[in-house]
């Protein structure tokens, strides 16, 4: 008797385990594609998804076990976790044409929230990766920058526009030349991240290819003579 | 037409009217954020016309802004919980 008590122990324990496990990894595959992250594993509102999907998932598995149709655990684990897919995406109970029950757009609804919840995350990554660009941006001159924003402004916003915004740039800093290229440099991820990214490269070998021009001598700079 | 739960009249003439309105959503639906600069260059709209449809998703609540600066182009907007509903019946009628 007792024996038998902790064998069904033991066998429940392996089909709680393969439920929680399998729920899991069908969630990463599942919800992968449409929030684009692994991150909303970390989320209340997935904690709360889960112990939903979890619940039913473990219904499935207690209806499976009733019928004796499965033996291996995991097995039986692995049919309850698509069983309790197959119930959530279809599942409706209809009274006199009136939906009393329908699954679906419960789950969509937290779907939705983690899609949500993910906007903030990838403008945040958007924005870690324009300020990374406008730092490396920044080593070019003064003189290279200046022109090629007000190129971009005045593409943009127009002459008039873009005097007055270049003015309120360098209104920022106006004696420290370091601050006035992360200004322009900033600004101009900002307006067209994609035209800068392009163009970075053929800025970053002018900016080289000007710094190693030799420097014309004057005479009184030339070698001494004898 | 479309109607479905998360439809009213105003979503449903702006995303299946306006065209430039259901691109601007469907790519910050399917990128989850965007800013007005990157939705210009994948829809290859003028930017007062990105500006325009974004306001009136941003009224529909299907967007809403995140980081704003005063440089012109650079707010980003990502997709609501009702956009993301909405999205996912756009999918399933395939407009």
């Amino acid at each position: 008797m007792i024996r038998a008590a902790a064998f069904a122990a033991d066998r429940w324990t392996s089909i709680i385990l393969g439920l929680a496990f399998l729920t899991f990894i069908f969630d990463l595959i599942d919800l992968r594609p449409q929030i684009k992250g692994f991150r909303f594993v970390f989320s209340s509102t997935y904690a709360v998804y889960y112990l939903l999907r979890l619940t039913l998932a473990l219904l499935a598995a207690m209806i499976i076990e009733a019928t004796e149709a499965v033996q291996n655990p995991w097995l039986l684990a692995f049919t309850a976790v698509i069983s309790g897919v197959s119930l959530l995406q279809n599942f409706a109970l209809k009274f006199s044409g009136q939906e009393v029950i329908d699954l679906a757009p419960i789950f969509d609804g937290y779907q939705d929230m983690m899609i949500a919840e993910q906007g903030p995350r990838v403008i945040r990554a958007e924005k870690a990766k324009l300020i990374k660009l406008a730092s490396e941006l920044a080593v070019l001159d003064l003189q290279m920058l200046r022109p090629e924003l007000m190129t971009m402004l005045v593409s943009i916003q127009g002459a008039k526009a873009a005097k007055k915004r270049l003015e309120e740039l360098e209104s920022i800093a106006p004696q420290d030349a370091e601050l006035q290229k992360r200004a322009y440099a900033s600004e101009m991820v900002q307006l067209n991240v994609e035209y800068v990214a392009d163009r970075k490269k053929a800025w970053l070998a002018q900016a080289r290819a000007s710094s190693q021009q030799p420097v014309p001598t004057t005479p009184a700079e030339g070698p001494a003579e004898g | 037409m479309f109607k479905q739960s998360s439809w009213d009249d105003g979503i449903e003439g702006l995303l299946y009217e306006d065209k430039v309105a259901r691109g601007v959503f469907r790519t910050i639906a399917e990128k989850l954020a965007r800013s007005t600069t990157q939705l210009s260059a994948d829809l290859g709209v003028p930017h007062d016309k990105v500006q325009v449809a974004l306001d009136q998703l941003e009224k529909a609540e299907l967007i809403q802004p995140g980081a704003l600066t005063d440089a012109p182009g650079s707010a980003f907007y990502s997709i609501t919980p009702k956009g993301s509903r909405v999205a996912r019946s756009l999918r399933r009628i395939k407009i």
